[in-house]
C-alpha cells in the first residue's frame, strides 16, 4: 500500500508542500508572529509524531516525553557549545542520546504493562530533570546556542528558520508514515490491539516495545536539537511537565495512531492557545470586577471546556473525523 | 430602498464616524510598553501583580499628566500584555507580535524568559526593564535591572553584612559558620553559584541545605543546620517553601535568625503564613517595601504606590511584588523623559530609548523608593544598595542601615 | 538519633497525605479504570472552598469541616456526572485526557473566582505540642496524621466491611456483572467519585495549612501518584502503606543524600519495586486473556 496512490493525492502533495514552503513569501501571512507559531508546530509535530508511535500505534502512555526533548536539546546545545559543532552535526547524536535514554528507560517494559509503564515516563521526566537541575549547572544559568548555518547563510530569524523547520517536519512525518505502513508499524499496532495474542503470532514483544520507545525518544532529540538552534539559547524552565501533558493531549484530540491525527491535534491545541488574544482584552476591559488572573483563569475555563466537550463528540480525535469525511466525499451521493 | 439598501447605509456611516472618530483622537503620538508575563499557571500571581504594578503607574501618567514629556514633546503609553504561559518558545512568540505591534520598550519579572528573549530583544534593539531574578540584566547591554544587584550577590551581600556584625562584636568562636536553605526550584542553584570560592575568600563557613519543593516539614535539615553551628540562615526559596521552613523552624523552637532571599519577600511570605508564624523573620530588600509599618514615615513613591493600590486594586490586599513592577514603570517613564529631551516622539524608536534615555539615567531615585540607580553602558545592575528588614506584628521594619552590595556577575557564557 | 527522628517523623507526616490523596487515585481507578490526573486540583479546590469557610468567613474549625466536607463530596459527583458520564463506554485514554482538560477547568475556575495570587493564611488550627524524648511534635502535625490516618481506616472499613464497600469492590470486577446483581453502577461509580472528591478536600485542608493555600498545591497530585502505584492501583490499603512508604523514602533520601533528591529517588526505587512485583506491593494481579 503506497503512500500516495493516486495521481490526485500525488498532484495535492506537491502543492501543498509548496504552499507550505512559500508561506513566508505571502505579504500578509508574513509577519514574525505568525511565522513563529508554524515553527512552533513544527517542532510540535516532530515531538508528538514520535510520541503517537510510542502511544498511538504501539499503546504505551508516555508522558514524559519532554524530558527527552531535553535530552536530545541539551546534548546539542552542550556540543555545540563546548566543541563549537554546527547544528547539522549535532542534531544526530542529539537524536541518539535521547534514543539511548528512552531505550533505558524503556527497559522497565519487560515487566509493565500498561499504566505502570506510564509511571516510568514519569519518573523519567522527574529524574532527568532533577539531573540536569543538580548536575549541569550550566542548563539553570541558560546559555546561548549557535543559530543553524549553511554554507554563508544564518538561520537566525523566524523567517529564514522557518524553512528548516518545516523540511525537518516534512521529512520526519514522512519517515513516519513510511515506518508505519511497514512490518514495523504493523507488529506495534498488533502489540496495542491485544499483546498476548501479538506474542502468539511470533511477534517479540520487548523487541518492539523497545524500538517504539526508541524511535519515540529520537523524535524528540531531534526537535529538541531544533528547538535550541531556535531558540538561541538553552535553560532547564523550557522543558517541564506541563509541556509532556500537552504533547499527550494534542496526539488524543489529533488522533491516537494516526500521523495525520498528529498535525490536526497539534495545530487544533494551537489555535485554542492562542484564544487569549480573544479572551485577554475582554476580560481586561468589562469584567475588571474579578481578581487579579481571572482573564487567564478564563482562558483556561474555555479552553479545557472546548476540548472536553470535542472529546464528548469526537473521543477519536479528529482523525476519525477526517477519515469520515473523506469516506463521505468519496462515497457521496451514497454516503449512508 | 429595501431592506438591504438600508442596511449598506448605515454600515457605511458607521465606518465613516468610526475613521472620523479615530482621526480625530490623533494628537499625542502613542508608544507601546510591553509585557510578556506568565498569567497562567502556579507563577502567574506573582507576574500579574508585577505587570499591574508597570501597567498602573504607566496610566496613572497618561491620566495625570496626558503621557510623559520631554523638551521635544510628549507621548502617552499604550500598555499591552501577552501571556506566555510561564514557556520560552511562547514567550519568544509574543515578542515577535508586540514587536509587531510597535512596542519600544518590554517588561516583565519572569527569570526563565528575560534569559530566552535575549537573542530577541538584542536583534530588535528594544530594550529590556526588569524585576526577575535572571541573569540577562548582567549579561545584555540591552538589559536593564531595577530590583535587585543579580540573583548572586544575594546571599553574597547578607554574608558580607554579617561577617561586618560578628567582627564588630570581637570575633565570638573564632570562625563565622552561616546556613542556607534552598528549595530545587530552578533560579535556586543560581544564588549559590560559586558560593565556595566566596566563602573560602571571606574566611568563612556555609552549610547549605535543600529542601524538595512539595514538602511539608523541612526540620532534618534544618537540624543539620543548627548541628552545624549557622548562626544564621539564608532562604532561598519562594514563599511557600519560607513558609514550610518557618513552620519547622517554630516547631523545632530554633532560634537561629532567618533571612529570606529576594526570591520572595517578607510581605509575601507574612500573607501566606500569617504575622504570627512570620514574627521576626528577616529579609532583604532592594526598595522601600509595601508591608513597611504604615506608622512609620513613608517617602512620596510609596505613598503614591499605596495610592494607586487603593485606586486600581480596591479591596485586595497589596503585596510587595507590586512594587517592582511600579519600579519597572518608573524606569521606563524616566527613561522616555530624558529620551524625549533629544529625541522628537515619532523618532523614539527602542534604541532611540536606550541611547539617549535608559543609558542616561543618572542618580534615579523613583520617588524616594530606592538608593539612586545610574545606568552607563555596560551596567545595567540596577539597585547597588540593600536594606535588612524584620517582620514585627503583620508589617515589615528596618533592621539595619542601606549598605552596598557585592558586585560579583557570573561570566558570560 | 534525633536527625533519624526528624525523617521519620517528617516522612510519615508527608506520607499520611500522599496516602489520603492516593487513596483517591485508587478509588476511582478501581471503579472506573481511569486515572485521574486532576486529583491534584480537586484538592486545590477542596482545599480553598475551606479557606472560605474558615478564613474568610472566619467560621469556627469544625463547622467549616462540617461543611466544607460535604461540598468535597458534592464536587467529585458533579465533576463525574458533568464530564465522566457522557464518556462512558468511549476509549480509557479519551477519558484520562478529560480528566487532564478538567484540570484546567479547575485551575481556571480557582483562578476566576479567588485570583492567582497565594490567598491571605488563616489563624493556626491549635497551639500547644507534645514532646516524644527529643522530639517535638507540634499539634499541627499530629492533627494533620490523626486526620490523615483517620480517614485512611474509616475508607477501608467502608470497603472491608459494608454493604456498600462490597458492591464498589464488585464494580471494580467487573460492570457487567454488577449490574445483572441489580447493583446500580452508576450509583456506585458516582459515589466513588464522590469519596475521592471528599479523600482531596482533606488531603488539601491539611497541605494548605502547612504549605498556604496557592495554586502550587496541585503539584501534589503529582507527588502521590507513586504512592498510589507502588502499593497497588487497585488496593486501597496499599495506598495508605504506599503513601507512608513514599513519604519515608522521600524524607530520607532527601536528609542523608540532599539536594532534594527525594522525589527522584522514591521514582527509581518506585521502577525497581515493580519490576519485581508488577501490580504493586498490594495489587491485584492482572488476568491475560486473548
Amino acid at each position: 500500500m503506497r503512500i500516495i496512490k493516486t495521481k490526485a493525492q500525488w498532484v495535492m502533495s506537491i502543492l501543498s508542500l509548496v504552499l507550505l514552503f512559500a508561506i513566508p513569501q505571502i505579504p500578509s501571512l508574513n509577519n514574525p508572529y505568525f511565522l513563529r507559531l508554524l515553527i512552533g508546530v513544527g517542532i510540535a509535530v516532530t515531538i508528538c509524531l514520535g510520541l503517537n508511535i510510542l502511544t498511538g500505534y504501539c499503546g504505551q502512555l508516555n508522558i514524559g516525553q519532554s524530558a527527552f526533548v531535553m535530552v536530545g536539546a541539551f546534548t546539542s546545545a552542550l556540543l555545540n557549545y563546548r566543541l563549537g559543532w554546527s547544528f547539522w552535526v549535532c542534531v544526530i547524536p542529539a537524536g541518539l542520546a535521547s534514543a539511548l535514554v528512552g531505550a533505558i528507560f524503556g527497559i522497565p517494559s519487560v515487566r509493565l504493562r500498561g499504566l505502570y509503564l506510564t509511571l516510568t515516563t514519569l519518573g523519567a521526566q522527574i529524574i532527568l530533570t532533577w539531573i540536569a537541575l543538580f548536575y549541569i549547572p550550566l542548563t539553570t544559568a541558560g546559555f546561548s546556542v549557535e543559530p543553524v548555518r549553511v554554507g554563508g547563510i544564518v538561520f537566525n530569524t523566524p523567517h529564514k528558520f522557518y524553512y528548516i523547520a518545516m523540511l525537518f517536519t516534512v521529512v520526519m512525518t514522512l519517515f513516519a508514515k513510511n515506518m508505519m505502513r511497514g512490518g514495523v508499524g504493523r507488529a506495534f499496532v498488533a502489540i496495542r490491539d491485544n499483546e498476548k495474542a501479538a506474542e502468539a503470532m511470533g511477534i517479540d514483544i520487548f523487541r518492539y516495545k523497545l524500538l517504539a520507545f526508541v524511535i519515540c525518544t529520537f523524535y524528540a532529540g531531534v526537535a529538541g536539537s531544533l528547538l535550541v538552534h531556535y531558540m538561541m539559547w538553552a535553560h532547564l524552565e523550557s522543558f517541564t511537565i506541563q509541556d509532556s501533558i500537552w504533547y499527550v493531549v494534542m496526539i488524543i484530540v489529533g488522533g491516537l495512531g494516526s500521523i495525520e491525527g498528529t498535525i490536526f491535534g497539534v495545530l487544533f491545541i494551537t489555535a485554542l492557545k492562542e484564544l487569549i488574544f480573544v479572551v485577554g482584552p475582554i476580560v481586561e476591559g468589562k469584567l475588571v470586577f474579578l481578581p487579579m488572573g481571572a482573564g487567564s483563569g478564563l482562558l483556561l475555563v474555555i479552553i479545557g471546556g472546548v476540548a472536553i466537550t470535542f472529546l464528548m463528540f469526537e473521543p477519536r480525535g479528529l482523525a476519525h473525523r477526517w477519515t469520515l469525511f473523506k469516506a463521505y466525499y468519496r462515497l457521496w451521493p451514497f454516503g449512508y | 430602498m429595501g431592506r438591504k439598501g438600508v442596511l449598506f447605509v448605515c454600515l457605511m456611516v458607521a465606518m465613516a464616524s468610526y475613521t472620523s472618530v479615530s482621526w480625530a483622537q490623533k494628537p499625542v503620538t502613542e508608544v507601546v510598553v510591553g509585557n510578556i508575563s506568565a498569567m497562567t499557571g502556579p507563577t502567574s500571581g506573582t507576574h500579574m501583580m508585577c505587570l499591574s504594578g508597570s501597567k498602573d503607574y504607566l496610566y496613572y501618567l497618561n491620566e495625570k499628566m496626558g503621557g510623559i514629556t520631554g523638551k521635544k514633546g510628549k507621548v502617552s503609553v499604550k500598555y499591552v500584555g501577552y501571556d506566555s504561559q510561564y514557556v520560552a518558545t511562547k514567550a519568544k512568540d509574543g515578542f515577535s507580535r508586540l514587536e509587531g505591534q510597535g512596542m519600544i520598550v518590554t517588561t516583565h519579572c519572569a527569570s526563565g524568559h528575560s534569559d530566552a528573549l535575549m537573542v530577541d530583544y538584542e536583534a530588535a534593539k528594544i530594550p529590556l526593564v526588569t524585576g526577575s531574578l535572571g541573569i540577562a540584566s548582567a549579561w545584555s547591554d540591552w538589559s536593564y535591572g531595577n530590583c535587585h544587584a543579580g540573583v548572586v550577590n544575594l546571599i553574597r551581600s547578607w554574608i558580607v553584612w554579617l561577617k561586618k556584625d560578628w567582627e564588630k562584636a570581637g570575633k565570638p568562636g573564632g570562625v563565622l559558620t552561616l546556613g542556607s536553605i534552598a528549595t530545587d526550584e530552578p533560579w535556586a542553584p543560581l544564588g549559590l553559584w560559586e558560593i565556595d570560592s566566596f566563602v573560602k575568600e571571606q574566611g568563612i563557613k556555609l552549610v547549605m541545605e535543600t529542601i524538595p519543593k512539595g514538602t511539608t516539614d523541612a526540620s532534618p535539615q534544618l537540624l543539620r543546620l543548627k548541628e552545624g553551628g549557622a548562626k544564621g540562615i539564608f532562604v532561598l526559596a519562594s514563599a511557600p517553601g519560607a513558609v514550610v521552613v518557618l513552620n519547622s523552624a517554630k516547631a523545632m523552637g530554633l532560634n537561629i535568625p532567618l533571612t529570606q532571599s529576594a526570591g520572595a519577600y517578607v510581605g509575601d511570605v507574612i500573607a501566606l503564613g500569617g504575622p504570627e508564624l512570620a514574627e521576626g523573620y528577616q529579609g532583604e530588600y532592594f526598595f522601600e517595601p509595601m508591608s513597611k509599618n504604615p506608622k512609620l514615615e513613608a517617602s512620596p513613591g510609596l505613598k503614591l504606590t499605596r495610592e494607586l493600590w487603593a485606586k486600581n486594586h480596591p479591596g485586595q490586599s497589596p503585596s510587595d511584588m507590586y512594587i517592582v513592577g511600579i519600579l519597572s514603570g518608573m524606569v521606563i517613564a524616566e527613561g522616555i523623559r530624558i529620551a524625549l529631551d533629544e529625541v522628537p516622539p515619532e523618532k523614539l524608536t527602542g534604541e532611540a530609548l536606550k541611547t539617549y534615555g535608559l543609558d542616561r539615567i543618572r542618580n534615579f531615585d523613583a520617588m524616594g523608593l530606592t538608593k539612586p540607580i545610574s545606568y552607563v553602558p555596560g551596567d545595567h545592575i540596577g539597585q547597588k544598595q540593600v536594606r535588612y528588614w524584620v517582620a514585627r506584628k503583620g508589617f515589615v521594619e528596618p533592621i539595619s542601615d542601606w549598605m552596598p552590595t557585592t558586585t560579583y556577575r557570573i561570566p558570560k557564557k | 538519633m534525633e536527625f533519624f527522628g526528624k525523617i521519620v517523623i517528617s516522612g510519615l507526616v508527608n506520607g499520611a497525605i500522599y496516602g489520603l490523596v492516593a487513596i483517591g487515585f485508587v478509588l476511582i481507578y478501581k471503579a472506573s479504570s481511569v486515572l485521574n490526573f486532576s486529583q491534584g486540583y480537586m484538592l486545590l479546590l477542596g482545599a480553598y472552598i475551606f479557606w472560605v469557610f474558615k478564613a474568610s468567613l472566619k467560621l469556627d474549625l469544625l463547622f467549616s469541616l462540617l461543611i466544607t466536607i460535604p461540598l468535597g463530596f458534592l464536587m467529585g459527583i458533579l465533576i463525574e456526572r458533568l464530564t465522566l458520564r457522557p464518556l462512558i463506554g468511549q476509549p480509557l485514554v479519551s477519558i484520562i485526557t478529560v480528566t487532564i482538560f478538567l484540570s484546567l477547568v479547575i485551575e481556571g475556575l480557582v483562578s476566576i473566582i479567588w485570583g492567582t495570587y497565594p490567598l491571605q493564611q488563616m489563624s493556626p488550627f491549635f497551639r500547644g505540642s507534645l514532646r516524644v524524648g527529643k522530639i517535638n511534635l507540634t499539634s499541627g502535625t499530629l492533627f494533620a496524621f490523626g486526620l490523615a490516618l483517620g480517614a485512611m481506616f474509616a475508607l477501608i472499613f467502608l470497603f472491608r466491611y459494608t454493604r456498600l464497600g462490597l458492591a464498589m469492590r464488585g464494580v471494580a470486577e467487573g460492570h457487567q456483572i454488577m449490574q445483572s446483581m441489580g447493583i446500580s453502577v452508576k450509583r456506585i461509580l458516582t459515589i466513588c467519585w464522590g469519596i475521592a472528591g471528599v479523600a482531596a478536600t482533606l488531603g488539601g485542608i491539611l497541605l494548605g495549612s502547612t504549605l498556604g493555600f496557592q495554586l502550587g498545591l496541585s503539584y501534589i497530585g503529582l507527588l502521590a501518584i507513586p504512592a498510589a502505584f507502588i502499593g497497588g492501583l487497585d488496593s486501597p490499603e496499599g495506598a495508605i502503606v504506599g503513601g507512608l512508604l513514599i513519604g519515608l523514602i522521600e524524607s530520607i533520601a532527601s536528609g542523608y543524600f540532599g539536594k532534594a533528591s527525594g522525589v527522584p529517588t522514591s521514582y527509581v526505587i518506585l521502577i525497581v519495586v515493580m519490576l519485581f512485583r508488577p501490580y504493586g506491593l498490594f495489587g491485584l494481579r492482572g488476568i491475560e486473556r486473548i
